[in-house]
């Protein structure tokens, strides 16, 4: 005795085949969601921050002049951090 | 006659060496035992200042329940740790932890088990070889820059769909905290399902399976200890985030369950109370501990869950 | 080794095949490369209906790649390239346009290790049809047990449905997965050694299964045991670096071989 119909198992195959065809878009569409932030993210960071970094900047200490501050002594806090986490 | 004696001078000669040996040994013993012993007082600084964090985190915030009473505490809804007559309900806190998380885990628990699904069994081995570590970054950038991504990107877009939305709000560092741990849970997931053996896709393909069949219903439950592992872990990297709610969430101690008003995790707390200037011995720099605490236990409840859990789903292959 | 020993005992009142039978698979100068590996060459094979087809040969002659190359299993490796075609009941599977998928539910696969999936007894069993549109409690507990009983293993775990497949023997589990095969009625039974992970008596049974499915199915089994190709099946093809040496009746192939390097390979005398 037959169970399985063959006609039956035709049709549903043709919406079992769409179903995966789909949803593999989708599954693809959330891999790409994560980048796609990462990239607003460093375009973000880039195109606001890059035009206040100079020299100067990444040299001088820390000031209440916005005009004379850098992060001179945040860099070397972090190097500083860095080291001592690696031992 | 000859070969007895010979017998018996070779056994001499196996217990010269024998007795050198031992000599050198001693010395050799002594390195063997050294390199452990090294390694252990190693491991055992790490176990005493967990220990050490422990006693401290313990014996100040029984201080602290000396004042407030300890039903006050976990009981109170109202937070106001810097009004005349504070009072120090962590309910606020314990809220705003988990909304955010729970926030955290819509966003990254689907997607990051789609990309997990697409990269272990749709994607080609170059495609995954590209895309897989692209996605890690997102894991790597500093949480401070989230924050201001939270704050000053995404805050505003919400408010432009959705115009009831505070300027701070639970809502947009709760998606941004799930943005975070999105290549966590991808990642782990892809671990767990890339481990389930190629044997198994095989048996259901072989019975005219498509790839979302084989998928969904062989290999994520064969690797569901490990997907569940990989969610909770997510979560408590979100009860432990930091910077991102602090920033984009203000500190507003509200009890609420509107996810459009700011609230206030354990962690910011820590942060505001440790940042301000909270003198040494009162109230209030004792109650720190006691979040601190109340946080502890939470991740530790958490870490306890995923060992059990990944325990208890394991499927024999 | 006696030639007599392992000739099938009534086959003598066959006609001739090819004539009187339907031809299921035919292939036609079929050719296949991993990478540039060739692997496969110029095979032209016809498989008859509800015959038992053997395919023997040394280690590494494409044996496997051969029986996966009929339900397109190969695909799975990305680096596969085929030429030449495959005829499916006239049907060319070779073409992209032809569903895996389909072709799979025809053309049934049990493998050399048994790979039942890591869920209870019934699950595996019934993981083809429910996939397939069938879930209907009963019709499914009807077809559970009919695969079961057909793959002579219903009476060893009709008490234990509910476990997982994975505390069964090595036996028990390869016989489950050939349930798991029948579940979907197939046409086809592509079967690649698949008693070379069984004890003697396992192998027996199994052996005992592919003479009663050939009744309703056509099977082509590989096996490196040349007894168990001369007691169970009709024709057998003699594969060699990729390449068919010699394709007969079985009987014929083991008492009578055309090829000097067939009856070297079946008397023991290779390489
Ligand atoms: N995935 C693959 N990638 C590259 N080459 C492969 C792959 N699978 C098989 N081959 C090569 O194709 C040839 C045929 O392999 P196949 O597995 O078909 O042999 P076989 O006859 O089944 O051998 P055995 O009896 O050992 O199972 C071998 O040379 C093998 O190295
Ligand atoms: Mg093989």
């Amino acid at each position: 005795m037959k169970y399985m119909d063959i006609n039956q198992v035709q049709k549903k195959m043709n919406t079992r085949i769409i179903k995966n065809n789909i949803l593999k878009y989708i599954f693809f569409i959330a891999t790409t969601f994560g980048l796609i932030v990462l990239a607003v993210l460093l375009l973000r960071v880039i195109t606001q921050g890059i035009g206040f970094i100079d020299i100067n900047f990444l040299t001088s200490k820390l000031s209440t002049d916005a005009n004379r501050a850098g992060i001179m002594g945040a860099i070397l806090g972090t190097c500083g951090l860095w080291l001592l986490s690696f031992q | 006659m000859t070969s007895n004696s010979e017998a018996r001078k070779s056994t001499v000669s196996v217990r010269e060496m024998i007795e050198k040996k031992k000599a050198t040994k001693i010395l050799s013993k002594f390195k063997e035992k050294l390199v452990p012993m090294t390694l252990f007082l190693f491991a055992m600084v790490s176990i005493l200042t967990t220990f050490g964090i422990i006693y401290t985190l313990f014996s100040e915030t029984v201080e602290f329940f000396k004042r407030v009473p300890i039903t006050d505490f976990f009981t109170g809804t109202v937070l106001r740790p810097l009004s005349q007559n504070p009072e120090f309900g962590v309910l606020p806190l314990i809220n705003g932890t988990l909304i955010s998380s729970i926030i955290a885990m819509l966003v990254a628990g689907p997607i990051g088990l789609m990309a997990a699904v697409y990269l272990s069994e749709y994607a080609s081995d170059r495609v995954r070889r590209v895309l897989k570590p692209l996605l890690e970054i997102l894991a790597g950038i500093p949480t401070v820059v989230y924050g201001f991504f939270a704050f000053t990107f995404v805050t505003p877009i919400i408010r432009s769909v959705w115009p009831d939305v505070d300027a701070t709000n639970i809502l947009s560092p709760g998606i941004v905290m799930g943005i975070m741990i999105i290549p966590m849970v991808a990642s782990l997931s892809e671990d767990a399902m890339s481990s389930v053996p190629k044997s198994m896709r095989e048996g259901a393909f072989a019975l005219g399976a498509t790839p979302l069949e084989s998928t969904f219903k062989v290999v994520i439950p064969a690797a569901l200890s490990g997907i569940i592992a990989s969610f909770i872990l997510g979560i408590s990297r979100a009860i432990g985030e930091t910077m991102i709610v602090t920033i984009a969430s203000g500190s507003s101690k509200n009890f609420t369950f509107d996810v459009t008003e700011s609230m206030q995790t354990m962690t910011a707390y820590i942060v505001e109370v440790a940042g301000g200037d909270a003198p040494a011995g009162s109230t209030i720099y004792f109650s720190l501990y006691a979040v601190a605490m109340t946080l502890f236990v939470f991740t530790l409840l958490m870490n306890l869950l995923a060992r059990y859990v990944s325990r208890k789903f394991r499927e024999e292959y | 080794m006696s030639l007599t020993m392992i000739k099938k005992p009534e086959t003598s009142n066959r006609t001739i095949p090819n004539t009187s039978k339907n031809i299921v698979f035919d292939t036609d100068d079929l050719n296949l490369w991993y990478g540039d590996t060739h692997a496969l060459k110029n095979i032209n094979l016809s498989i008859n209906e509800k015959e038992v087809t053997a395919i023997i040969g040394p280690s590494g002659c494409g044996k496997s790649t051969f029986i996966k190359t009929l339900n397109r299993m190969v695909e799975m490796v990305p680096s596969v390239r085929t030429s030449g075609d495959i005829k499916y009941n006239e049907k060319s599977i070779l073409e992209k346009s032809f569903r895996v998928e389909e072709l799979r539910t025809r053309v049934g696969m049990v493998f050399q290790k048994p790979n039942p999936f890591p869920k209870s007894i019934y699950e595996n069993v019934a993981y083809g049809p429910k996939i397939h549109g069938i879930r209907n409690k009963k019709v499914l507990d009807e077809i559970v047990e009919k695969s079961l009983r057909d793959a002579f293993i219903w009476d060893e775990v009709k008490d234990r449905l509910k476990e997982n497949a994975y505390g069964l023997s090595g036996g028990q589990q390869q016989r489950l997965c050939i349930a798991r095969t029948l579940a979907i009625e197939p046409d086809v039974l592509l079967m690649d050694e698949p008693t070379s992970a069984l004890d003697p008596i396992s192998t027996l049974k199994v052996e005992e299964l592919v003479q009663k499915l050939k009744e309703d199915y056509s099977i082509v089994i590989v096996t490196h045991n040349m007894q168990q190709a001369a007691r169970i099946s009709d024709q057998t093809a003699f594969f060699l670096n990729g390449e068919v040496v010699e394709f007969d009746e079985t009987e014929k192939l083991f008492s009578n071989p055309s090829d000097q390097r067939t009856e070297d390979y079946i008397t023991g005398r290779f390489g």
